[in-house]
Order: C-alpha cells, then structure tokens, then sequence
C-alpha cells in the first residue's frame, strides 16, 4: 500500500460531502417548492397520523406486544441469511471446483446453527402468536399426573 | 471477472472455539428435546465442552499464526488467555449449578449463552481484526445482557439488564464509530496492517486519534474505567451473583485483552500516538483508581462493594498500558489471572454464604460468619487480603508486578496513586473481616449446607490465589515468554 | 542424591500437615506415631546421604540442585533448591538423629497432654524449617526456615498459653528474636545489594572479588548477620529470651532450645565462613562475644534454683564456645562442637525432663527439693551422669575433644584472652554441671513425702532414647581427635572452610609440629586438670560438706545475689530498653494522637466527601450514566487532540 494517497485522503471525503449537500438540497427542495404552489386545506382526516391505512385510536406511546419484537428479530434472522446464500449460490459451482465438498459443507454448517435457532423459537412457542409456554405446560402435566 | 481469493482455512487453530460452540449447540438441543433433563448433566456437558476446549487450546502453544485472511491469530499469549478465560469458565459453572437450583432458573438456556459469552472472550483473545475484535465484544456483551436479567422475579436483576443493554449498546455505539474512523484513515480494520502502517513514517490525521479515542471509550465502558463506569455497581448489585462474578471477571478480562490487542500493537511504540493515548488512559487509570476506591468506602452491598473493588482494579490494570511496556504487559496478564481466581471466589463465597430468598447481601449480614461457617469466613478473609493485595497471596505478586512497571516506566505519581489507594482499599476489605470475625451476628443465619459443586469452586478459586502467590513462577515464565513471542 | 534429598525436609512437614488437618478427627494418639515415623525416614535418608558423602570425604562434590524457581526477575532468582555438601550432610544427620530421638521420648513423655495432637504438628514442622535451614542452597531460604524455627519456637515456648508466663515467654522470644532478624534480613540485603547474588555456589564465587578484605561493606554484612545470629544463638545482647523459653515442654527445651534451632547461627556463620573470614574486625567480635558470653552464662549458672533454667544457661555459654571457635577461625571445631553438644545437652534436657515426670511437673523443679534420686531413677541417673561428664571436659566422652579443639585453636591462633575465658567457662562448666548432677541424684531427697511416693522411673519409651543419646555423648568425640594425631571430622570437613582459610591470612593454622603437639597434650592436661577441680569442688559443696555451700553463699551474699539475678540484666534491659521503649512509645502515642491520627481523620474525612461525592453521582439513571460516559469521552478527545 503507498502511504501518499492516505494522507490526501480527507481530500476524498469531499466526494461524500457533496453527495450529502446533494441530498439536503434535493429533500429541501420537494418539501419548500410544492408549498409555494398547492393549496393548504387542512381537514382533520388530513391532520392525523398516517398509520398505514388504519386508523389511529389512542395515544401512540403505548405498549407494544413484545411478540413484534420477537418476530421481527426471527425476520431479521433469515433476512440476512439470505445476504449470505445467494452470492455463495452464484460462485458455488466455481467454488466446488476448487474446493470440493467443503463449500456444501460450511453452508450446511450454517444453516445448521440457524436450524438450531429456529428450532428453538419453535419448540419454545415463539412462533405462534398466542403464547403457550410449553416447558410450563408440561411441568404442571407431570406434576398433576 | 477476478478469482475469489480462497482464504486458508485453518480450523484446528480455532479447535478451543469451534469445541464450546459445539458444546453450545450440543446443550441447547438436549435442554430442548430431552425431557426433564437433569441438571446435573448439563453442567457436566458443559464442563466436558470447557475441559476439551482447555486441552485443545494447550495444544496450540507455540503455534503463532494468522489465519482466516489474517482475521484470527493465534500466538501464545491468546492461548495462555484463553485457557484463562475457560478456568474461569468452568469455575462459573460450577457455582451457577448451585445458584441456580436455588432460584429455578431455566438452567439450559443460561448454561448457552455462559458458553456463548465464553465463547466471545475467546474471540476476542483470538483476534486480528477490529471486526473479529467487535464480534467478540458484541458476542460477550449480549449474552450477558440477557443472563443480567436472569432472575425473573427481582426488580433489580430487571432494572441492572435494562440498564446494561442501554449502556452496552450506547458504548457499542462509540466503539463502532471509532473503528470507523480508524478504517476510513487506514483503510484496513486488520490490526497487524494497521501496526505495520503505523511504525512506518505514517503519520495520520487528527481523525485517527478520535478513531482511537472513540474505541477506547467503548473498551472502557466495558472494564468500567471511570468515567464510563456508572453501569458497573447497578448492574453487579442486580445481576445474580455467578454472573456478577462473571461480569467481574471475565468481561473484564475480555475487556482488557481486547484494549491488549489494539492498544499494544507491535512496532508503534515510537509512534506519536502512542505517547497521546497513554496520556489519556494516564487519566482515566488515575480516576478509576480513585473513584473505585472512594465508591466502595461506603457500600453497605457487599456486591456493591465489591463492585467498587472490580472498578478500582480497573484502574490499577489500566496502569500497565500507561507504563507501555513488556513488563507493564506482562505484570497484567499476570494480574488478570490473579483477579479472576479472587474475584470469582469472594463472589462464591457471598452464594455459598446465603440461602433461598434469603442472601447475606449486606456487609453487616456477615457477622459472625466465623463462628457459624468458619471454613467460608476462612475463605472469604483469604480472596479480600488478596484483593487488598496482602503477601503470600496472588494479589500481592501482581500489585508489586503491576506498580513496579508504572516505576519502571518513571510514571512515579500513577504509582504513588496506586499504593494509596490500596492502602485505602485495605479499610473496606478489612472491615468485611472484622465482621466476619470480630462480631456477633444480630440474628440467626444459617445459610444452605455446601453442595459439592460450590466447595469444588471455592477450592479451585482458593487454590488458584494461593499458588499463584506462592509459586508464581510456573505463570510468570509462560506469560514471559508469550509476551516476548508478541 | 538430588532425587530424593527433598524427601528429608518434606516428610516432616507432610507429618505435621496431616496432623494438624486430620490429628483432631482420627489421628489422636497416633500423631506421636505419625510425625516419629517420618523423622526416622527423614533420618534414614539423611543417613543415605552421609553413606555416599562420607566415603568420598573431602572430595565429595557438593550437590546444588534447583528444584523449582520460586521467584524469577530480572537478575533476582530465588530458587527452591538444596545445596549438600559436608556442612550440611552433619547439620542434616544432627538434626534428624536428634529430632528422632526426641520425637520417640516425647510420645512418652507428652502421653497425657491435652494438647498431644498441636505438639507434634508444630514439632515436625519445626523440623522441617531447620532442616529447610541447614539444606536451603540460597539465603533467602535459609532465612525461610530461620523464621520458621522462630515461628514454631514461639508456638512452643507459649505450648502452655493458658499460663501467663509461657505466653509472656513466647512473646519475649519472638520480639528479641525479631530485632536480631532484623539484622540478618538488612545484612542479606546488603549482600545481594553488592554482589547481586544470594545463592550460596554464586555468592562463594562472586564474594572474594566483590569485596576488599577487611573493607567496611563485608564487615558491616557480616556484623549485621552476626547481629541476626546473637538473637536466634542467644548471645550477648540478645541472650535473655533463652532463659525464659524453658516455659515450654522439656521435649522442646531440648530439641529446640537446646540441640538445633539456637545453633542456626553457628551454622549461618560456618556456612558463610568464606564471607567471616573476609572481615577480621567482625570475626575478633564474633570471638569476643562468644568468650564473654561462655563465661558470663557459666557463672550465672552456678547459682540458679530451677534445673532446666541452670541448663539453660549451659546452652548459652556452650553456644559461646562455639562461636568463640568461629572468632578464632575454627569454624570446624564450632561445628564438632555443635554436634557433641546437641547429643549430651539433649540427653541432660530429656533427663531433666525425665525428672520432671517423676515430679508430675510441666516445666520447672527446684533443685533444692529434689536429691537422691539415684535410686528410683537408674536409667535418668546413669545416662545424665554420661552426659554431665561430657558436658564437664573429662576424656574420653565427647565434649572433652570439641571443647578442647576450641581451646587448642584459640591458643595456637594467639587469642589468649580467649582462651583464658574459655578456660575459666571450663572451670564453671564442670562446677554448675555437677551442682546440678549431686543436687538432683546424690544426697538423700529433700522434697515432701507425698512427692517421694510418686517418685518412679521413666517408662522405656523415654530411658531407651536417653540412652542412645548417652551413647553418643560417649562416642560422637572420637571423630575428631587431634591429640591422637586424628583428624576424621576435620578432614572430612576442610573443603567447606578452606577458600575461606586461603582468603583470610591470619588464620591459616599452623602444620602440627613435634613440640606443639606437645602443647597441646599439655594444655589438654590442664583442661581436664581444670574440670577436675571443677567437679571436686562441686562435690566438696553439695556432697562432702553439705554446710559449706550456704556458708559460702553467706559469706559471699552480694555477689550470689547478684549471679542469681543475673546479674540484674534483666532489670537493666528493663530500664535501659524497655522503659525507653515504653517512653518512646508514649511519645510516639501522642505524636500519632495529635499529628498523624489528625491528619488521617483528614486524609479519612476528605475519602469520606470523596466517596460521598461518588456516591451522590451515582443517582441510578441511566440517562445520567449516559451523560457522564458523554461528557467523559469529550473531555478525553479534546485532552488527546491537546496532546497530539
């Protein structure tokens, strides 16, 4: 590595700078622009919340089933596992030859751990959404039996 | 289209890691399928996992080498960490075996993630790379989150992981950016390239100094250096009492190592960067060692205290990266292996001193423990003179090794700072004695009769102290020579 | 030999940890057993030992082995390690033959003490730390064992600590042992301070080119390590505990203040001779203190009540001889003293001891009250008289040829001063010794005559050991006898002094000619002749003229007052040292009243705001924690820029 280029690289960092400038001006300029020309009518439906299309009941700082966050981390999981099969699928049969079984096998590996963790959320209830806590349920069992 | 470049993979380099992962799983998937498994054996799974991992690890001695595209080393000093860090391990199993039949934990569950955070320690010993590095520290930091709020029913337990997962990821946060920066200066986040980059006339911008900066804050939070240390005493109070010890201990020297492995890079000394960060940490060991000391003058917790006592140690290991040199280096491996027997066996003694729903918490809680359970008042008055750093335990070996290298390196006042406030800290530990020796408990205390894993654990950690203050040479020449090998 | 020579001291110290873990639970009245049963293989390793050093003589190599590097840093390397050579072949053999003997005496002796099981876990371990002593390859580990004995001496001297004055005792030799030890760990100090070294093989090579003869470095070392030794040897000044330390049981008395443990500083000094005898001004003092305190204890001794307090002071002028052997150059007439004196004074102790059963006491017997005990006792009788004439200088026994080589060498070397002294500690000796031997047995017995009826013999388990050491009182001289032209010990020995004769040029001894050793059977005529009278006149006082003694002693009232008080000395010590002590105490007292105590209560206070500074920031938010992490990562970027 040459040394030179590292210290000019702040230099490099303009590249970036004006990228974001970019950004502001193009934000600023959708949200100040059409304001000078549209009409402003406010009506009520218009002044709440956008929900997605449901409509907002109650105050927003509420508490949240913790199931959502359950479910979203059990999401993010296999989102990103995908992140890791497809670029392993395209280079795979490139990989195979040079590397043999190996490349099956990690990937198998992998997956594997991830099996584990699924299994887990599954035998544990996690991915049903009205909650039974199995362990608990078969404690009272083998207690009352 | 350009050839991948096929890293080499070295797996029996990471044999100790890839052994507890396996564990992991292995104890995962039988809590989870086997009905009604005993307890018992889990932890000796679990033990099984640690005691291969400890073999396999003493078989990579001398091995010194990168692997997983520089990714991973392995020299001595990560093995001599590692098998450290599994002692420790196992000596945590072992009492949690007994806390936890007493709170009816999920005993599976908390044995994964023990062995994951282990796991994560052994990462970070193992790393080149600020990734690796942070992999490890995240890996660590989560599972203990979670085991912080083990105890379901305590408000406390609730409250110290709520607090610790802020924190944690608010540091993390800080962590992340100065790797950040160091990347965007260095273009590289592999820690040998970023040394050999720096040794060169490689000078850098402003910018890589806030890189380090903003690291050192994150690695600060997480061994408690004032003043990044708040979490420590709410979270140690709360969490239950293995993995207080736990956090004490082994977070700490997770920490620690991974500060080692960024801030001793090889061949920078001469660096100016070099010289800025020790001033930093100059202050920041000065402020710990106070604080930690100051704090726990008060504490009427013995895990709060205890707690102080973890942060003031902080400040005393810290010192050796201010002296910046193979003694100070060598001194804190030796120190830290010290510190985890001591601390890890007060902890023990403070379970083994309690009973269900009813713990000796406060320090008054311990009179007369002499009289009631002399071989615990024994044990207990053994790791505190240790922690005061009384001969002929490991503590005193470690504090004379640790202050003689601040000495060595002409830094008189850390020194002078150090040796007072463990004269200090002599009052806080001596007064646990008194207690236990000297007065009458107010009322009657019968704590649970010593189950085997706790004496098991008890004796380890006592041994531990004392051969290591007798015979400290066996680790001291091993340490030598893996520091000399960095 | 390296292979098992480690198995000497450990075994010992493995007896006295089993007995002091498990002694309560299930050993009980076999701890005698246990802790005899590992000194006899102790001693029988010991005498392995002496099988192949012996036939090798003077040639026999010394074994230097580092089993284990304690310590290691930088230059310092303390090893565990043993160094044999034919010093510590003799020590090793003296002290485990003795402790053997008096291990098995003490089984009998100690039978119905409560406290049987913490005598024979501190015995072994005291056995352990001499014999650590006299086998250590480096200072600091003879310095180890040197606390050792003086630990377990304490632990032994207040064995009875529901008495005030054992316990009182153990303290006052504890303490004045404290202050010699003082000198002993400044002058180890010194010593590695200028020659870096500490082992024994380094230290012997390094010191004759570290020091200038005769220069102040090697004498204020070794005068500080004489210092060191004067407290644990009980010589003049710090002599005053060894009196006291009779408090504890006989066995004690004679294995430890009596037999080994105070000749850990002839030894220390015979073992640095090389070092000695670099320093003449230190060694003239060394001779001197040792003449002096021959006499000074010998004549106390004429006159006290209690038998094992005259014993007593027998050791500390025996122990004088010894080093005024040392001052005059004679380091291995020290050392052949030292081994004869540990075989007869052990054997007077244990019969002292021996009488002490017969009288149901613990540990002291008024003379006066005894007598006649010649009859019930035969076996303490035949075997104390043994030793009583050993003690005494009469040939062939043992004492008369070591008492007689420290003569002859303190005569052939020109320090007729000290021989003089040493000649009239002779006349004393005899005189005290057979004081002592006619009030207890000759006569008829004075005491009540509820005492008379249970009078009785000791039990075998305790005459047989009283017996093997009467032997060797008779025998153990006759390794050594010059007179005859002999020179077995001093041969076998001469290695260990002689880079130490060759450095120091005033001590060479002269070749043995025709007419000297002429001198010499003269002189030792005049010895015995000397002893002789010694014992006619200790005959004439206490057996032929029973009348005389007390109308001498009240014709000579004062000064019997004053030898019976010995000479005031602890009195003196008592104005001079302890009053002023207690002064300084009171001054110190105050100025840690008023200056240090204040300034702590501030140094306390200032913590105290401190940790309730702490304290209060700690509030238990988290958005508080936060900002302090915040605030503190700014103040650290801003305070690194500043430095970059």
């Amino acid at each position: 590595m040459d040394t030179s280029s590292f210290i000019s690289m702040p230099a490099q960092f303009i590249a970036a700078l004006i990228f974001l400038l970019a950004a502001i001006a193009f934000v600023a300029f959708n949200v100040l622009v059409p304001r000078l020309f549209r009409p402003i009518r406010p009506d009520q439906e218009k002044l709440s919340n956008y929900e997605c299309g449901e409509r907002p009941i109650g105050g927003p700082w509420i508490r949240f089933n913790i199931r959502f966050y359950i479910i979203a981390i059990i999401f993010l999981i296999f989102d990103v596992e995908v992140l890791f099969i497809i670029p392993w699928a395209v280079v795979y049969r490139r990989l195979y030859s040079e590397l043999g079984m190996l490349v099956f096998w990690e990937m198998f590996v992998f997956l594997t751990v991830l099996g584990v963790g699924l299994a887990y959320c599954w035998v544990k209830g996690h991915l049903e959404w009205v909650f039974r806590d199995k362990l608990a349920e078969d404690k009272s069992k083998t207690l009352s039996s | 289209m350009t050839s991948i470049q096929i890293p080499e993979l070295s797996f029996s380099l990471i044999a100790p890691e890839l052994i507890l992962c396996t564990a992991a799983i292995v104890i995962l998937l039988v809590d989870l399928y086997v009905k009604n498994v005993e307890r018992i054996n889990i932890t000796l799974l679990a033990l099984i996992g640690i005691v291969l991992a400890f073999f396999s690890a003493g078989t990579l001695y001398g091995a010194s080498e990168l692997a997983f595209s520089w990714l991973i080393i392995r020299d001595d000093m990560s093995v001599v960490i590692d098998q450290i860090f599994l002692i420790g391990a196992a000596l945590i199993v072992l009492m949690s075996h007994h806390y936890s039949e007493r709170y009816h934990f999920p005993y599976g569950e908390y044995i994964v993630l023990l062995l994951f955070s282990t796991l994560g320690m052994l990462i970070i010993s193992a790393s080149a790379d600020l990734i690796t590095l942070f992999l490890g520290v995240e890996l660590v930091s989560i599972t203990l989150f979670v085991l912080t709020g083990f105890e379901k029913k305590s408000l406390l337990s609730g409250e110290a992981s709520l607090k610790y997962l802020l924190l944690g990821a608010f540091s993390s946060a800080f962590m992340v950016y100065g790797i950040a920066f160091i990347f965007g200066m260095c273009r590289t986040t592999n820690l040998i390239s970023i040394g050999s980059l720096l040794s060169e006339d490689f000078i850098g911008s402003p910018l890589l100094i806030l890189g380090f900066a903003l690291l050192l804050v994150g690695l600060g939070f997480k061994i408690a250096l004032a003043p990044f240390h708040m979490w420590a005493p709410d979270v140690y109070q709360g969490a239950p009492t293995p993995i207080t010890a736990w956090i004490a201990a082994g977070s700490k020297l997770a920490g620690f190592i991974a500060l080692v492995r960024v801030f001793s890079l090889p061949d920078i000394s001469f660096h100016p960067l070099a010289r800025t960060w020790v001033e930093g940490i100059w202050w920041l060991s000065l402020l710990t060692m106070i604080i930690g000391n100051a704090g726990a003058l008060v504490q009427k917790d013995i895990k709060r205290m205890l707690a102080y006592s973890s942060i003031a140690h902080g400040g005393y290991l810290s010192m050796a990266f201010v002296s910046h040199n193979d003694v100070g280096l060598q001194a804190l491996l030796f120190y830290l292996a010290a510190y985890l027997f001591m601390t890890i066996g007060a902890f023990a003694v403070v379970i083994a001193a309690g009973r269900h729903g009813e713990e000796r918490r406060r320090i008054s809680d311990f009179a007369g423990l002499a009289k009631r359970r002399p071989f615990l008042a024994a044990m207990m008055s053994l790791f505190l003179l240790s922690l005061a750093g009384m001969p002929p335990t490991a503590g005193f070996i470690g504090k004379v090794w640790l202050f003689g290298s601040a000495i060595q390196a002409q830094y008189y006042g850390l020194a002078i700072v150090g040796i007072l406030t463990t004269l200090f800290s002599f009052y806080y530990y001596l007064r646990v004695i008194v207690y236990m020796y000297m007065r009458d408990e107010e009322k009657e205390f019968e704590a649970e009769p010593l189950s085997v894993s706790l004496t098991l654990a008890l004796s380890l950690s006592a041994l531990g102290v004392l051969i290591l203050g007798v015979f400290p040479n066996t680790l001291m020449k091993v340490i030598t020579n893996s520091v000399i090998v960095l | 030999m390296k292979t098992f020579a480690w198995l000497i001291p450990i075994l010992p110290a493995l007896a006295a940890l089993a007995n002091g873990l498990f002694g309560r639970r299930y050993i009980n009245e076999w701890a005698g057993h246990v802790a005899s049963a590992a000194m006899l293989l102790s001693l029988l390793l010991a005498f392995i030992c002496t099988m192949i050093a012996l036939p090798q003589g003077g040639d026999f190599v010394p074994v230097d082995h580092d089993y284990y590097t304690w310590l290691g840093a930088g230059t310092l390397s303390i090893p565990f390690g043993i160094y044999i050579d034919q010093l510590s072949v003799v020590m090793m053999m003296v002290v485990s033959l003795v402790s053997s003997i008096i291990f098995i005496y003490a089984i009998g002796y100690m039978r119905s003490d409560p406290g049987y099981v913490r005598f024979f876990t501190y015995m072994p371990l005291f056995t352990f730390f001499m014999l650590l002593l006299v086998m250590g390859n480096s200072l600091p580990l003879l310095f180890v064992g040197w606390e050792g004995v003086g630990l377990c001496s304490y632990l032994l001297i207040g064995y009875y600590y529901d008495r005030d004055y054992a316990a009182d005792a153990g303290k006052k030799a504890f303490i004045v042992n404290r202050i010699g030890d003082f000198g002993f760990l400044l002058g180890m100090l010194l010593l590695f301070w200028f020659t870096g070294a500490l082992k024994f093989s380094d230290l012997f090579e390094s010191a004759p080119s570290s020091f200038v003869y005769a220069g102040v470095p090697i004498t204020m070392i070794t005068l500080l390590l004489f210092f060191g030794a004067t407290g644990k040897s009980a010589q003049i000044p710090l002599y005053v505990w060894l009196p006291d330390a009779m408090a504890g049981p006989t066995p004690v008395s004679a294995l430890i203040h009596a037999a080994t443990m105070v000749t850990a500083g002839v030894y220390m000094v015979a073992r640095l001779n090389l070092l000695y005898s670099m320093a003449p001004a230190t060694l003239f003092l060394v001779g001197v203190i040792g003449g002096l305190t021959a006499l000074y204890a010998a004549s106390i001794a004429l006159v006290q009540r209690d038998a094992k307090k005259i014993l007593a002071y027998s050791t500390i002028s025996q122990l004088g001889y010894m080093f005024l052997a040392c001052g005059t150059g004679a380091y291995i007439a020290a050392i052949f003293h030292l081994m004869t004196h540990a075989f007869f004074k052990a054997c007077l102790f244990l019969g002292a001891g021996s009488v002490l059963h017969a009288f149901h006491r613990t540990t002291d017997v008024d003379v006066f009250e005894a007598g006649g005990l010649r009859k019930v006792m035969p076996f303490t009788r035949w075997t104390f008289l043994i030793s009583t004439i050993a003690i005494a200088g009469i040939p062939p026994l043992a004492g008369f040829f070591s008492k007689d080589e420290i003569l002859w060498k303190a005569f052939s070397g020109g320090h007729l001063f000290l021989w003089g002294l040493g000649i009239a500690a002779a006349f004393c000796t005899a005189l005290y010794i057979f004081r002592l031997y006619n009030l207890l047995f000759s006569g008829e017995f004075r005491g009540t005559g509820e005492q008379r009826m249970h009078l009785h013999e000791s039990p075998a388990l305790m005459w047989v050991p009283l017996a093997i050491l009467a032997f060797f009182s008779i025998c153990a001289g006759w390794l050594n006898m010059p007179l005859f032209g002999y020179h077995g010990f001093h041969n076998f020995l001469h290695p260990v002094t002689a880079q130490g004769h060759h450095l120091a040029e005033h001590a060479i001894h002269p070749p043995i000619l025709a007419s000297e050793h002429l001198l010499e059977w003269l002189l030792a005529i005049g010895s015995v002749l000397v002893a002789l009278a010694g014992i006619a006149f200790a005959r004439l006082l206490y057996v032929w003229e029973p009348t005389l003694a007390s109308r001498m002693e009240e014709s000579f009232q004062s000064a019997f007052t004053i030898l019976y008080h010995k000479y005031h000395i602890d009195e003196v010590y008592d104005l001079i040292v302890v009053q002023n002590y207690m002064r300084c105490c009171r001054a110190a007292q105050w100025f840690d009243d008023r200056v240090i105590i204040a300034g702590l209560n501030g140094l306390a206070n200032s913590a105290n705001r401190a940790a309730d500074t702490v304290r209060k920031i700690q509030t238990g938010t988290v958005t508080h924690y936060a900002l302090a992490t915040l605030v503190g990562m700014v103040f650290l970027v801003v305070w690194l820029f500043l430095c970059y």
